[in-house]
């Protein structure tokens, strides 16, 4: 029966998104438009219909038979639809259809001449992943004979709750960047480029970019949590696949303000925004075709020649468009001085791009040189550390000046006078931070750039709130974006702390035995098993005391699924503000008295996670708040 | 105009060209440090308790297949090998099984429902296996009649990838 109305409503979608094409091109919007709702209800059946059948482990149903158990807990099988190949499409599919319906129900009277080549645009990609999802990752084939049970998920994907969240998120950014790239396809053909469209794009591409944020930083966050290896970033070919969208994407962010204000880059933010979108396209393309190993990779199947061939499309499209179309948008507008806010966007986006393109660099590496030598190679952290650090320092310090320089020309005695107090504030933190014991030179350069950015943005708002009793109402654009900064500092202190600051030792304990770990104790209590419908779990009861005072307990699993031969560990964390305590069970005795166990002391890790929620606060600043009337944009 | 096409054609070509390629390849296949050095010798017993080494196989062209019944992916292959040994064991070529971390009457009642595709050897404490550098099941070693390594694949044979390995160990006596 799901498997019926699943299938009807793939067709539905797909069809509906190829008429929608038809009709827009002819210029019947009202039809697209309800064609673009009809779209959604149809993704919205299939997916509801598919968690139905997750929740009633409907085994008929291939992806049910393929990912779902009886003994899943529940919460974890309705997430186990992003938790395969062919569900996390589905999500995509749906998620597309949402926004599809959204863009064009938002702009049904505005944007007459470039809403049609929006919708077509929109639709395309809709109707390619529908297509995606009607033949080679179609989730609602039949299974008969009808199995009892199913394999369940990926045990690593039913471990935190935080699966439930870091897969949506970043649907929601990659595939919001359709949004931009149809209305940047738009302007393209059509060679409107008005002040309307930039602010309309810019806003749908904050909030993808929102999502996409979240998303990375839940990501870190999960691997954290869930992997046991104590860190949260490992420059993975698909961690990278998320964050150069979100590098070009952040150039975007700040380039469009030129063109804004000074009409000036007009092709390159056209430009960005085609990168960003084909980026999440390469994105997901790596992701599901198994072309680079990856933890993320899901399988490797004939889906890659369906990814390899859109990315082909959209690449030609958008490459030709820029080409052909590109210079009809050609700006007369020029720099007027070096010290000006329009430098510090440009040399942003440079670092930008070329963050971007050392990550693309060192992604692709590998494929290159087998590609042109026939060897294989990997490229690990240490050169993405090595080449990145120095750019995100630079971007640490511009966040502050670049914010305090002025549109067309700077005074410098002006800016001086208004560094004075951010530079004593720097050298004071450096300070602080020397006697506390940071000696690294890198770390100390970014505590001095985050504190200098820091200050200038904070005494900035201070100095308005002083005068008018209120900040964000007044410009919720600049002081939003004030936020995401400090929201960025947050978790770039984190990063260098926590990443140079870390203290490791794996210990063997009976029970009883205490092991001395500065600030801590930890004390072996208990060793048990407990057995649950989906998993046998083993758990280390462990005591924790810092400086001898008694703080509870942690409790580090080894979690044994029947489908898996190796156990899935769940570690166990105590977080502060100035720091966690990360506990591992890596292997135990049988006989129950001995186990053995990774500790961890890191620094600042949770600066991370709560700069991530800083971030989402000022872009629903900047986006969400009512601008005053007449007010220039940043 | 020309310009133009030659942009367009410098940033698709590649780009397209490098993710084509990427599909053809196997990220997970490792170069295996064994390619290229004399076979370990080993000596193991079959089903029905002969005892095979690998001397005496000297002077054939030998397909090594690391495998267990607990492993899904070797199932898949099981008929793969099977029809492949029916081509080429008459000339020569020696097939065999190894089977690894599995139990012996499990391995029996396998071998009996779904046939037997290639001479199975046990390797009760997995020597062979850690001699071979064997990271998991399913695993193939193509050995030529000089007792060298030609070859090694992790992961699931084809017909056509088995039988063109199986042409170059030939080739090679």
């Amino acid at each position: 029966m799901i498997n019926t109305i699943g299938n009807i409503c793939i067709f539905l979608a797909l069809a509906s998104s190829l008429a929608g094409m038809a009709f827009a091109y002819f210029g019947k919007m009202a039809v697209a438009r309800k064609l673009a709702y009809t779209n959604f209800f149809a993704m919205t059946v299939a997916g509801l219909g598919m968690m139905v059948a997750l929740l009633t482990n409907d085994f008929s149903v291939s992806y049910v038979a393929h990912v779902g158990a009886k003994e899943t807990p529940r919460f974890y099988a309705a997430i186990s639809l992003w938790s395969s190949l062919e569900g996390s499409i589905l999500l995509w599919g749906w998620v597309l259809s949402g926004y599809t319906a959204l863009c064009i129900y938002r702009n049904r009277n505005k944007f007459e001449n470039l809403m049609p080549w929006v919708c077509i645009s929109l639709f395309a990609i809709g109707a390619f992943f529908y297509l995606v999802l009607a033949i080679p990752a179609n989730p609602f084939q039949s299974v008969y004979p009808v199995p009892d049970n199913g394999p369940g998920p990926n045990p690593l994907l039913q471990n935190h709750w935080l699966m439930g969240l870091h897969p949506p998120m970043l649907y929601l950014g990659y595939v919001g960047m359709s949004v931009p790239f149809s209305f940047a396809i738009a302007s393209l053909v059509t060679g409107d480029l008005s002040n309307a469209w930039v602010s309309i794009t810019r806003r749908w591409f904050l909030i993808a970019w929102m999502f996409l944020s979240i998303a990375i930083v839940l990501g870190g966050w999960w691997s954290y949590a869930v992997l046991g290896w104590g860190g949260y970033w490992a420059w993975d070919p698909v961690e990278n696949a998320s964050f150069m969208p979100w590098l070009t994407g952040t150039a975007f962010l700040h380039s469009i303000m030129v063109e804004e204000r000074r009409q000036m880059l007009k092709i390159w933010n056209l430009v960005l925004i085609c990168m960003t979108f084909l980026l999440t396209l390469l994105g997901t393309f790596l992701t599901r075709s198994g072309v680079l190993d990856s933890v993320h990779s899901f399988t490797e199947s004939e889906i890659g020649l369906y990814f390899l061939f859109s990315i082909g499309i959209a690449l030609a499209i958008a490459t030709a468009l820029l080409i052909w179309k590109g210079p009809q948008f050609k700006s007369p507008g020029k720099l007027d001085h070096p010290l000006s806010r329009e430098t510090a966007f440009l040399i942003n986006n440079l670092l930008f791009v070329c963050f971007c393109f050392v990550v693309l660099l060192g992604t692709m590496y590998p494929l290159i040189v087998e590609a042109l030598r026939g060897v294989k190679v990997t490229v690990g952290a240490p050169f993405f550390n090595q080449m990145v650090v120095p750019l995100a320092l630079l971007i640490i310090l511009l966040m502050g000046v670049g914010v305090a320089l002025p549109w067309k020309k700077g005074d410098p005695k002006t800016l001086l006078k208004l560094l004075r107090w951010p530079v004593l504030l720097m050298a004071v933190a450096v300070v602080i931070a020397f006697i506390l014991g940071i000696k690294k030179p890198l770390v100390l350069i970014t505590v001095a750039f985050a504190t200098l950015s820091l200050s200038i943005m904070l005494i900035e708002m201070a100095t308005v709130f002083w005068r008018a009793k209120r900040v964000f109402s007044l410009n919720p654009r600049r002081y939003g974006g004030f936020v995401v900064h400090i929201g960025i500092i947050f978790v770039s202190i984190g990063v260098a702390l926590s990443g140079n600051y870390q203290k490791e030792n794996q210990v063997h304990l009976k029970l009883g035995d205490i092991f001395e770990m500065e600030p801590y104790q930890i004390k072996l209590d208990k060793l048990y098993g407990d057995p649950q419908p989906q998993r046998f779990e083993v758990i280390a009861k462990i005591e924790v005391f810092k400086n001898g005072r008694p703080l509870g307990y942690l409790n580090p699993k080894l979690n044994f699924y029947p489908n898996n031969r190796e156990p899935v560990g769940s570690p166990a964390v105590y977080s502060t503000v100035t720091g966690d305590l990360y506990l591992t069970l890596m292997a135990f005795e049988h006989n129950r008295l001995e186990a053995t166990i990774r500790t961890m002391v890191t620094p600042a890790v949770s600066w991370i996670w709560g700069g991530g929620g800083v971030i989402v606060l000022g872009v629903l600043i900047s986006a969400g708040m009512k601008k005053k009337e007449g007010e220039p944009p940043c | 105009m020309l310009k133009r096409w030659l942009l367009f054609i410098l940033i698709v070509a590649p780009i397209v060209y490098l993710l084509a390629f990427g599909l053809t390849r196997n990220p997970r296949e490792l170069p295996s440090a064994m390619v290229g050095k004399m076979a370990p010798d080993f000596l193991l017993e079959t089903l029905d308790g002969k005892k095979i080494d690998l001397p005496s196989l000297k002077g054939s062209p030998v397909v090594i297949n690391f495998w267990a019944t607990w492993c899904g992916p070797c199932f898949y292959e099981h008929p793969v090998l099977k029809e492949v040994r029916s081509i080429y064991e008459k000339e020569g070529v020696k097939f065999l099984g190894v089977v690894y971390q599995d139990k012996k009457e499990t391995v029996v009642q396998f071998v009996k429902e779904l046939g037997e595709p290639f001479l199975v050897l046990f390797d009760p404490k997995s020597q062979m296996a850690i001699d071979y550098g064997v990271g998991g099941v399913p695993e193939t070693f193509f050995i030529d009649s000089k007792g060298l390594i030609q070859n090694k694949f992790s992961g699931v044979l084809t017909k056509e990838y088995l039988k063109d390995q199986i042409e170059k160990i030939k080739q090679n006596q």
